[in-house]
């Protein structure tokens, strides 16, 4: 017989191999288990309700180029950003010489049902936007919008381009109506209002769904394959940080999660300009400083169909897309993502800043 | 100051020892122990004697850990009983579909997904608990649909309500179950026929050890429920999963604020009305103050009112 299936000899060997990584990975994994996340230093500048605005201290010469402010998602914990000392793109920044603020916008809870995304946009961002203009004298900053964050950041910037000086976006999803966008073809049919009244979603029920998305690989394989790393500390440390921050979801304010995910999700509001925060419509044609739309080609949450149309929105002559060829968390960690993004991004900046 | 516990600590190598012990006996038995779980037994009871008892993420491991070995069991017995590829090929996929029960079975525990009690059940317990053998109330009976009547009349309607909003989740939830069958059936054909193909020496790639196997196996699972979770169908499902599930949800909620206004504790109703009033003060305050202290003191100066002497 022409088999290709491993013989009962192979078969002995890898399951007594697997068992012995087993059991070495299970001796490590309890160290491994307490590594924790954050790589640079910082210091609080600003605070409001749970929000809280970061300043990271300088690791060399400054570069001379406007401060950029780090606008993260609700739906993760920003350390993300920071995660250790050869997966930051933070600690990448700051080599470059950037001066770099992060906004941690806390762990909502009840008394947090109602803020809106009104409060999010023109209360918290704008304000951290403030300290920085009038920390540094300055006109505007350099505002880089991660994922959720990222369409914020898009709404900031249309709502208020004169106190934008570059804008960054990275894995944004732009139209949230592409065939690729599963997560956007589960909300069609919710019923929002029913959502809303039970109150903050869970970051528990949150993770249910992120893991639902790809449930044999985020449940099973994930698991099987750290067998791999035995008792290598380094590597079991990698995976038990990302573990940490994956199901480090913070509750998300049922009022901001109504809203965020009618306008955007349901009715598509950046493609259609159907968004208003603050009595004031958003229009991304109003963008007209220069953009740089970095995008994941692997991404399965914010796939590439979703970033891409960002081009034909704004209305900036200075438009750049960069697709890296990661997935969604890679464009944070991977070791591709770590090599080429904060450069290119140090860089981009670097041209516009005269 | 770095953990060298692994080296003092003769638990690991007793492990190790043991499960060495364990899988060759495992591998010589034709027909298997029942479940490959007592490795991992072994391990969480040591640990959970610790400080701290084991951590909760050793479950996720182990989960997935005894269904992978799950697999090489399945290897080993084929090998062992089927002469044909194809055989093989159906074998695997056999065990390999029991997974998708289990794994329904996990994601029915979910938060938000959990089974809510079944109204046909508290019918039942409610007939033998009042003893009632009268005809046409026997215990089998379904929950009948009375007309709300009298001093008590809007408890039963809600009571009425609340178990046709758990009979819809359930029916919801059956359909659910129905197509993670239909996966686990679907992922089970294309399974066989990529298995068969590289059993006939067409493989697509190489299929030499059991990690192979089991990453193909993941590959197909994931291709399956992929071209099910993009469907209309499949997003309307999920819809009517949360939907249905925040239904029942709220009507809890509606009977625990009748509960809590009988003990005069503070309703959710009563809370929101108070956060909605801080944020409309807070609004106002925010709309009469200037957006900094800093800005503030650029503004220039009013001019005194000049008072006439």
């Amino acid at each position: 017989m022409n088999s290709s299936l491993p013989d009962p000899q192979a078969l002995s060997s890898e399951i007594l191999d697997f068992g012995r990584r087993l059991s070495a990975t299970l001796a490590a994994i309890g160290g491994a288990a307490n590594a924790r996340p954050g790589c640079s230093a910082k210091q609080r500048v600003w605070g409001e309700d749970k929000v809280a605005l970061y300043r990271y201290e300088p690791l060399t010469k400054p570069a001379g180029i406007t401060p950029v402010l780090i606008c993260y998602a609700l739906v993760n914990r920003p350390y993300m950003m920071d995660l250790q000392i050869d997966r930051s793109l933070i600690r990448r920044f700051l080599e470059a010489g950037l001066d770099v603020y992060l906004i941690d916008w806390g762990y909502p809870d009840g008394a947090d049902r109602f803020t809106d995304l009104d409060d999010y946009i023109n209360g918290y961002l704008h304000h951290c936007v403030q300290h920085i203009i009038d920390t540094h004298q300055i006109a505007g900053v350099n505002l880089l919008g991660v994922c959720q964050g990222g369409t914020f950041s898009l709404c900031y910037a249309a709502l208020y381009p004169e106190r934008i000086k570059n804008l960054i976006t990275m894995v944004t999803p732009v139209d949230f109506k592409t065939p690729e966008n599963l997560l956007s073809k589960w909300v069609q049919a919710l019923d929002l209002d029913l959502l809303a009244q039970g109150g903050n979603l869970s970051g528990e029920s949150l993770n249910s769904i992120y893991l639902s998305l790809m449930p044999f690989r985020l449940t099973q394989q994930k698991y099987v394959d750290i067998v791999q790393a035995g008792d290598d500390q380094r590597q079991l440390e990698n995976f038990m940080r990302m573990e940490r921050w994956i199901f480090d979801s913070p509750d998300q304010a049922a009022a901001a999660l109504r809203q965020f995910l009618q306008w955007f999700y349901q009715e598509n509001g950046l493609v259609t300009g159907s968004v208003t925060l603050g009595g004031r419509r958003v229009e991304l044609s109003r963008i007209t400083q220069p953009v740089l739309n970095i995008y994941a080609s692997k991404d399965h949450l914010v796939p590439p169909s979703a970033s891409v149309p960002l081009a034909r929105l704004v209305g900036s002559a200075d438009y750049t897309a960069l697709a890296v060829d990661v997935g969604h968390i890679g464009m944070y960690v991977s070791a591709r993502a770590q090599q080429d993004v904060p450069t290119k991004i140090a860089a981009w900046l670097g041209e516009r800043e005269s | 100051m770095a953990d060298n516990s692994s080296q003092t600590d003769p638990g690991p190598g007793t492990l190790l020892q043991m499960q060495q012990e364990l899988l060759q006996r495992w591998l010589k038995q034709s027909s298997g122990p029942a479940d490959v779980s007592g490795m991992f037994d072994w391990w969480l009871k040591r640990a959970a004697t610790a400080e701290g008892g084991a951590p909760p993420f050793m479950r996720e491991f182990s989960n997935a850990w005894e269904q992978y070995l799950g697999l090489g069991r399945a290897l080993a017995q084929s090998d062992a009983n089927a002469a044909d590829p194809a055989g093989r090929a159906r074998s695997f996929a056999a065990i390999m579909n029991t997974w998708f029960e289990e794994l329904g079975a996990r994601f029915g525990q979910l938060p938000n997904f959990r089974s809510p009690p079944d109204p046909q059940q508290w019918w039942q317990t409610l007939m033998l608990g009042l003893g009632s053998s009268a005809p046409g109330l026997g215990s089998t009976a379904s929950p009948p649909e009375f007309a709300a009547l009298g001093l008590t009349r809007e408890r039963q309607e809600a009571w009425q309500r609340f178990t046709r909003l758990l009979a819809n989740y359930q029916e919801v939830q059956a359909k659910l179950a129905r197509q993670w069958i239909h996966i686990g059936a679907e992922t089970t054909k294309k399974f066989s026929a990529r298995l068969s193909a590289a059993e006939g020496g067409t493989p697509a790639r190489s299929m030499g050890s059991i990690k192979a196997i089991y990453d193909l196996w993941i590959e197909c699972a994931e291709e399956v429920y992929g071209s099910v979770a993009h469907s209309p169908e499949y997003g309307q499902l999920i819809a009517d999963l949360a939907n249905s599930s925040n239904a029942v949800r709220a009507e809890q909620q509606r009977e625990l604020e009748a509960w809590a206004k009988q003990f005069d504790v503070p309703t959710r109703a009563e809370v929101n009305s108070l956060h909605r009033q801080v944020k409309l003060l807070r609004a106002h305050l925010r709309a009469q103050a200037p957006a900094s202290p800093k800005q503030s003191k650029k503004r220039p100066m009013r001019r005194r009112p000049r008072i006439a002497k």
